[in-house]
Formats: C-alpha cells, structure tokens, sequence
C-alpha cells in the first residue's frame, strides 16, 4: 500500500499531474476543470469559509446537487480543517416537506455549524436550521472572503468526512472516517489489487456525490491515483440513460461503475439506433455494486452492447458499504463474470452455498465479489460469532484500515457495529477460495433503485392511520438477491375493519409514497393479532415475511410475482 | 416560437402520461402522479425527459419538489417555456 495522505495533501498531489476533472452541468454542457485550479477555487472557499467564523473542526452540511459546487464546496472545507458531512439533496416529485423533515434530522444529528447549499434550497433550509439552532445557512456560489493563507495542517487521525446513509429516518446514523480511512481505501482502490489505475486512465461517474460510490469511489479515488474523470449529475443519467453510454464513448472512457439497476434502466431505455454511435471498446472497467449484484442483468446488458464493442469481461462485481469508507472486495479487472448457482434449500435450512439437489430446484445465482486488499481482512461467522469454513453462511466481518472510527455521537450502535476492530456488516454471505460471495442482508434495509429505505420509516408513516389498528405495521422486502428480479416492497397493516380492505390499502400506498416516496408493491390487510412481536416489544418482522412468502400470511392470496423469486425464503 | 396554450400543454401531458404510467391507471389535471398514478422514482425522471423533449424545454431538477399534481406539471412547464421565450 502507499503511503497514507490527508485529503488537502492528496488534492495538492493531483495539482501536480496537470490532470483533473470535467464536470458536466444538469444540460449536459462541459467545464474542464484542473486539479491545479481545483486547489484555487477550493481555498477561495475555505477562506470564505473561516472568515465566517467556522474554527477547525467544526461540522458543515452539504446540500449541493451540482457536481462542481459539491466537490469545490468539499474540498474548500477540507482545506481549511472543517469537517464535510454529505446530505442527500430533494430529488422526487411533490415530498419538499418530507424531504425537508428528514433533513432536520440528520442537521441536528450531525449538530453541525453550518448548511451550505445552492438557490432553490436556501430559505427552507434556513428554516428549518432555525428549529434546530444552526446559526449559518449559505449559498456555496455566494461564499466570499480571502483565500486561506495555508493549508490547515492535518493529522492523519483527524476526522476528515462524515456520511449520513446509514439509520432510519428516526435515529439517523453518521458514518464517522479519518484521513487514514478515506486515504486507505481509496489507495486499494486505484492500486494493483484494485483497478491498477494509471494516467491513461479516464472515469465517467454519474453516480451522487452525496453517496459514498460517488464521492469515494470516483471522485476521491480519481483524486488519489489521479486520473481525469467526468462527473456528470445523476438526473442526467436517469432522465437519458444512454447519455452514461455516450459520455464512456466520448471521452474514451476506461473506468465506469453503477449499480446493477443502472445496467437494467440501459436495458430497458436504449434505441437500436444507439448502437451505431456507441464505441465501447474502451471501456476496461465495468464496475457494479451499492446494491446486489445481479447477474441476469450484467449477462444481458453484455449481450446487448457487445455490437457496440462493449466486453463483457469489463463487469467487475463488487461489494462495499459507507462503514468501511467504501470497498470491501473487487472481482478481478478483466475476469468472466463468475457466478455460483446454489440450492435455495440450502442456503435457508443448511446454511451451506451447495448446489441445487437437481433440474427441479430453482438455483439462486450468487455473483463472486472477489477477494480482500492487501492489509484488509474478511470473514465468516455464525450467530455466536465463531469462524466457519468455507461455503457455510454466515455474517460477514471486515477488519482493517478503511473501517470507520463508529457512529458520530452513538456509542451503543458503535459498538454493537465494532468488536475486536471487525465491523459487523449485517449482510450475510460465504467464502469460496478466499472469494466472497454476498447472499443477502440480515438488516432489514430494503434498497429499490439503489436508494436504501428502512422498514421502521415506512411503519411509521401508516401506524396512526384511522382505519389500522395503531402501530400494527409490519414492512419488508422480498426478493432482488441471486436473481434477476428486483426487490418488493410488502406492507402488512392490521385493519380495525371500519374501512373496506381495498380503501384502507389506497390509503396505505398514499401515505408511504407521501412520506417517504416509495411505491410499494403489495399492501396485506391483516386481521388483529396477526403482527406477533418479541417480549421486548419489537415486532417479529422476519416470521411475517416467511409467512407471507409461503402464502400462509390470513387469506392473503399470494401476488402472482411471488412465483418469480426465491422459491424457499 | 410561440408558447403552446394551457390546454394544448395539458391535453399532450395527458397522452405523454398514458405512454410513460401504469397501463388502466386514468389521470386528469388533479392526480397526483406518485399517489394516484403510481410513478416511482425511475419513471418520474423518464416522465420528465419525455415532456423535456416534446415541449423542447429544460425542467430543472429543483422544480421537482413543487410538483404533486398533473396540474402543478403543466403549469410549470407553462412557465418555464414561457421563461425559456423571453430571455432565449
């Protein structure tokens, strides 16, 4: 591994290499900005920043959906020894108060100092900053002052981010990292055992910058190896998905990644026509993770860009999560796709990856995620913690130096998170020649076009409606893991029988998508008792979802989807 | 150019609509478009991209937030073709 960096060195490094970013603004249109410029532009705003009167240390928001803003915004903060903590900005129809009502949580759990943030944004923001006692909300592109004198010195210890992507709406949890983790992971990342990045090298990335794939995976490790890379913002992609496709071609693109739905909208939105202005020949590295890989997907978005000179060698699987800065494992760069079909059976009642028992059973196909970095350790545990061999399933660990310091300010939630220096990530999956292979998630996240929702929010929305019996709620998620079929969403409501089953389901579906923005696909109405909880109180979520993928969950007809996923969870 | 009239804008949305929704799900100008016509988040941006290019006019994610209903959609791409006209 290289030597370990802080942020502002890292960012004076890549000022150096002559290379930098080019940011693309919501019309598609082109600012080449270098990593030289970058250093002016970000001390000019961390100047700024301290004439305000931030000392360092202090903890400011970002709520800033432009590319450039957010980075130059970042690295400003950065620079002069503030602590940038990433906030998801609005981005669906009609929820601004829902979105605001979120936001206030996660300010007030990241007691910050300060919002930054662009137009649109500003007033309800500065109100509702008001609430909480945030004495500053300011426009990024406002932000005036000297340019900082020097560099804040940092320590590598030194708290040098925070992300907001993990816990419920209720209990928001801030993923807390040093300069050593974020220098860490992102070193593995471009290194020889990651992408083996050099400066021939170029990255396209839509992905959010509030997200950890985003800010760490391109922005940050584009900064580390460095290498040039466009950043485009999300609402592009999404609005023209082949946009994406046209940027790689563009720019010659080598390194690109995106979640598997982001490989299915491709699928699913692109024009013959398209294949004859698309060459994808450059493009080395495929990247896909954030959320189950899916290799249905992966093998049909290869199939149908290879006229495009798209190699399907290029996928390079992998798995990650914010606690551990980023990366986890990457498939090997340049490898077939290697995916296992193991027995459902199996999997649930043995906890062993072993294949299926013959052509009857449906095989659940498990994509390989590869191995761990150098310094970085992964294994295998069961309920008790003990390491199992090979092939068992269990939760999976990860120790070494790109794991977070803990939750800001949540010393329980830390250290269920954190014993012996191993994270607990709470998914669950195998080893197979030191290989790793992710299966599902014991945490109850339910993540729909790469957005993770928690079943404790969607509860909440519909627990006090009038016609359900209060706070009788069960939410969860079925499906999406070793298939091609995505997730779906089941509530299951206790009905007090005022209201006909097909009016309170209506109302059911307007008060989660009114909360949270979320379109679920399957509303039970139960009758009372049929939400059994734990002697502590909490209700048993994961029996009322095996029961309603046996159909057993009242008379409850099973939606004709079910047949489509898993057959045994 | 001129700016299409109010009704020209909704009728075109209500057929844009009926491409882009839920097959059977019937909208006029007061449906909200996540609770009535259950868009998700993926085909809230496709409607957007769509009426982006028939009405030859940039709706800015920013607006998103503001818009609940049909009604509230056409007017402000009303509004924004009307914007677009007189500083283009």
């Amino acid at each position: 591994m290289n030597e370990l960096r802080t942020i502002p060195r890292m960012l004076e490094d890549a000022a150096r290499s002559g290379l930098g970013y080019r940011f693309l603004n919501e019309q598609g249109d082109e600012r080449a900005c270098s990593y030289a410029e970058l250093v002016e532009l970000a001390a000019r705003l961390g100047g700024a920043l301290r004439a305000d009167g931030l000392k360092r240390g202090d903890r400011v928001a970002l709520v800033i959906q432009d590319p450039e803003g957010f980075l130059t915004t970042f690295l400003g903060a950065s620079l002069a020894g503030l602590v940038p903590v990433a906030v998801c900005p609005p981005s669906s129809f009609g929820a601004q108060e829902a979105y605001l009502a979120t936001t206030e949580h996660v300010l007030a759990a990241a007691k910050v100092s300060a919002v930054l943030t662009a137009e649109p944004l500003e007033a309800a923001l500065r109100e509702r900053a008001a609430h909480i006692g945030v004495p500053r909300v300011r426009r990024w592109d406002e932000l005036q002052g000297p340019a900082l004198a020097a560099i804040e010195p940092a320590a590598l210890t030194d708290v040098a981010f925070m992300q907001f992507t993990s816990g419920s709406t209720a209990q928001p949890k801030g993923v807390v990292l040093t300069h050593a983790n974020l220098s860490a992971n992102t070193s593995v990342i471009c290194g020889p055992s990651g992408l083996s990045l050099g400066p021939e090298d170029f990255g396209v990335s839509w992905l959010p910058l509030h997200h950890d794939m985003g800010l760490i995976g391109s922005a940050l490790a584009s900064l580390s190896a460095p290498i040039t890379t466009a950043i485009m913002p999300p609402v592009l992609f999404l609005k023209r998905p082949t946009e994406w496709l046209k940027a790689i071609h563009r720019y010659r693109a080598t390194v690109s990644f995106a979640p598997s739905f982001a490989y299915d909208l491709c699928l699913r939105r692109f024009k013959p026509a398209d294949l004859e202005q698309l060459d994808l020949s450059c493009w080395r590295i495929a990247g896909c993770g954030a959320e189950p890989v899916r290799a249905d997907t992966l093998e049909a978005f290869g199939r149908a860009f290879a006229p495009a000179g798209f190699n399907p060698h290029a996928f390079m699987p992998c798995y990650g999560m914010a606690e551990h800065t980023l990366a986890v494992t990457f498939a090997k760069p340049g490898e077939p796709l290697q995916v296992d079909e193991i027995s459902s059976e199996a999997l649930v009642v043995r906890r062993r990856a072993a294949p299926p028992r013959g052509p009857h059973e449906r095989a659940l196909r498990i994509v390989n995620c590869g191995s761990p970095f150098p310094g970085h350790e992964v294994r295998i545990v069961d309920e008790e913690g003990l390491q199992l061999p090979e092939r068992a399933i269990g939760q999976i660990l990860v120790r070494g130096p790109s794991v977070m310091q803990g939750y800001f300010e949540q010393p329980e939630a830390s250290a269920r998170t954190l014993r012996d220096g191993w994270l607990h990530t709470g998914d669950e999956g195998y080893l197979s020649h030191g290989d790793l292979y992710v299966c599902g998630r014991q945490k109850d996240i339910v993540i729909v076009n790469g957005r993770n929702f928690y079943p404790e929010d969607l509860e909440w929305a519909v627990g006090e409606l009038p016609g359900v019996r209060s706070g009788n709620v069960v939410a969860f998620g079925v499906g999406g893991l070793g298939n091609g079929d995505r997730e779906r969403v089941v509530v299951v409501v206790e009905s007090k029988g005022k209201l006909p089953a097909d009016e309170l389901a209506v109302e059911v579906r307007r008060r989660i998508v009114d909360s949270v923005g979320l379109q679920v696909d399957e509303v039970v109405i139960a009758p009372a008792g049929t939400v059994q909880r734990t002697s502590s109180g909490k209700v048993k979520r994961s029996q009322l979802k095996s029961q309603f993928e046996s159909g057993a969950l009242g008379n409850h007809r099973a939606p004709a989807w079910i047949s489509s996923i898993s057959s045994a969870r | 150019m001129g700016v299409p009239a109010p009704d020209e804008i909704e009728r075109d949305t209500l057929t844009i609509l009926k491409r882009v929704g839920r097959p059977g799900l019937e909208a006029n100008r007061d449906s909200e478009l996540l609770a009535d016509l259950e868009f998700d988040s993926i085909q809230v941006i496709e409607l957007v991209a769509e009426l982006e290019d028939h009405f030859n006019v940039s709706i800015p994610l920013n607006e998103l937030p503001r818009i609940k209903t049909v009604g509230d959609m056409t007017g402000a791409l009303a509004r924004l073709m009307q914007e677009a006209r007189s500083t283009g």
